[in-house]
């Protein structure tokens, strides 16, 4: 059937989604490239895709007279304990729930499960009241801890948990093996793929954090880099956009440059879990 | 009396297994309690109450949600939220869908695979840095959209303070960065579809436009049913993020939503209770219409088994 079409028709289609796919990367291409550009080739009217004289100095503005390693740091320190608390609490819920039988598992199940469907903002007031009465206002614990209910994370683990086949956990009791021990080494082993790709799209969300930092943030040594970001377009005159493209390019390469090594997985997680993102 | 001692036995094991699967989820009921459910019923609580954060809390019963109705940004951010909804239909499921129909289409899989790992892409880049970066490509002056637009003789456009261009621009930027994932959904989506339905149905002499709508699109109901929902949850909340960066809510609350309205009622003007009734709102607002949408569906989705 193939061989028998005129190939325009799928020269043009391959013409149609080239352009598809510049027009969707293009915002990228633009950050890295004028990040390297000049005042003269930022501010002109002219289209430079790539800039004629590439400098290095948005990069040195950026490191040297903005707080770039702080923001960078506390954004590491964030993301990690974000994803790192995220995973265990999910990890230690779903495990519960396969393998105990109780008559309360479908009680938790949908506990849990039903806070999907509870929006950020009717939780923003009472969790900036709850950070300030305990005194963590511009804390990163603050960032951190609110993240440890996730639910989507929480129900990922648990679809892929309930993939192990129940005879492994019936071996184990009557070996006498103990919950920890089967967590470790039966589910955590026989998931640990699962849990990684799990832990990637957690990385991924927590360095993008935004609403909810911002909230909790207000001290320029607290910043994470999503929230840092914003000083140099508070500049009314706008001058600061090739130290901002620079700091773009770098909060943005080390997500990039991970997707690229392991794109497979993090897509299938991304259709497995569906709801992040 | 072996009876009763074997029912002992069975209850002191339920009693370890109860208290084994208490430990287990224990962590995960503390946190969702603490930080999900405890700050549902703060929030409706506060909704009456007249609070700046500090001093004391003085109830007003009602009083805030009949002047929310009364406030101007809040009618526009109810407005524009539905705007947000209907103008982000293309760019959540029209797009996505097709591209994903015409990705498939594409017979050398390295390209494929090349094609649909570059769309995903904006999907793992941080919300609120793209959103500066698209700040740039609006700029009046030296942005990149106004460079293109001048050689074809178009006049320059303040897309971020003219009101009529700032829900146009907030709408691009949002169905820009989730295009591509739900292009993937959707690719997913078609891949899980029984070959052997569509082979029996093109023996059958279905035209291939017949195979999409009769076959094809309702069983996609699952993921366009999502992908909706996704749609209403950026409208009214995720939204916030390029509405905060790129104009404020502005020009004159043009283009803010209930996200943004609540924030500004709340970490602005510092008024709890009536960002609070909001909230509760938005709440509502969200869950009786995805709600709607899930029976809607009911009717007319086809599923396998």
């Amino acid at each position: 059937m193939r061989t028998r079409r005129f190939p325009l028709g799928s020269l043009l289609l391959l013409l149609v989604m080239t352009a598809v796919v510049v027009v969707n990367i293009f915002p990228l291409f633009w950050m890295i490239s004028s990040a390297f550009k000049n005042p003269d080739e930022l501010f002109t009217k002219k289209i430079h895709l790539i800039p004629d004289r590439p400098t290095l100095d948005n990069f040195r503005i950026a490191i040297f007279e903005y707080g770039f390693t702080t923001w960078f740091l506390n954004s590491v320190i964030t993301t990690a304990g974000i994803s790192i608390g995220q995973i265990i609490v999910a990890v230690l819920a779903a495990f519960g729930i396969t393998y105990y039988k109780t008559r309360y598992n479908e009680l938790v199940f949908y506990i849990l499960i039903a806070t999907m469907v509870v929006p950020f903002q009717v939780t923003m007031i009472p969790n900036y009241i709850l950070m300030s009465n305990l005194g963590l206002l511009n804390t990163r614990t603050a960032v951190v801890l609110p993240a440890f209910a996730s639910a989507s994370t929480f129900f990922f683990m648990r679809q892929h948990f309930r993939g192990v086949p129940m005879a492994y956990f019936e071996a184990a009791r009557v070996e006498g093996a103990r919950s920890p021990w089967v967590l470790r080494n039966v589910v955590v082993g026989l998931c640990k793929g699962s849990i990684a790709a799990m832990l990637i799209l957690c990385v991924i969300d927590g360095w993008n954090q935004y609403f909810w930092p911002l909230l909790v943030l207000t001290k320029n040594e607290m910043r994470t880099l999503t929230i840092g970001l914003q000083q140099f377009l508070d500049f009314e005159m706008g001058n600061r956009w090739g130290p901002f493209m620079a700091t773009a390019t770098l909060a943005s390469l080390p997500i990039v440059i991970v997707y690229l090594f392991i794109q497979r997985s993090i897509i299938e997680a991304f259709i497995g879990s569906g709801v992040k993102g | 009396m072996k009876r009763t001692s074997l029912s002992a036995d069975r209850r002191r094991l339920q009693a370890r297994n109860n208290l084994g699967f208490l430990l287990y989820v224990a962590p995960a009921l503390i946190v969702f309690l603490l930080f999900k459910y405890w700050p549902i019923v703060f929030s409706a609580i506060l909704s009456f109450f007249q609070w700046n954060f500090v001093g004391s809390m003085k109830w007003v019963g009602l009083k805030n949600y009949a002047s929310m109705f009364h406030k101007a940004a809040f009618l526009l951010g109810a407005r524009n939220t539905l705007i947000y909804i209907v103008g982000l239909f293309p760019f959540f499921v029209v797009f996505p869908l097709l591209f994903a129909v015409l990705l498939e289409k594409i017979a050398p899989r390295g390209i494929q695979t090349a094609f649909k790992s570059l769309l995903f892409i904006p999907t793992i880049l941080a919300f609120a840095i793209v959103c500066m970066v698209w700040m740039w490509m609006f700029n009046p002056n030296f942005g990149l959209l106004n460079n293109v637009t001048s050689w074809f003789g178009l006049p320059r456009v303040a897309w971020l303070s003219d009101p009529n261009t700032a829900l146009f621009s907030i709408i691009l930027v949002t169905g820009w960065k989730i295009m591509g994932s739900n292009m993937i959904l959707y690719m997913a989506g078609l891949v899980a579809i029984s070959r052997e339905y569509v082979e029996a149905a093109t023996i059958d002499g279905a035209s291939s436009w017949h195979v999409f709508w009769r076959i094809k699109w309702p069983l996609l109901t699952p993921t366009t049913l999502f992908v909706m929902v996704t749609a209403i949850n950026y409208a009214a909340e995720k939204a916030f993020t390029p509405i905060n960066i790129l104009t404020k809510g502005g020009p004159a609350e043009a283009s803010t939503n209930l996200s943004h309205v609540i924030y500004v009622f709340g970490f602005t003007y510092f008024n709890i209770g009536l960002a609070s009734a909001t909230a509760i709102f938005t709440s509502a607002f969200f869950f009786f219409i995805t709600k709607a949408m899930m029976q809607a569906s009911g009717g007319f989705s086809y599923y396998e088994n």
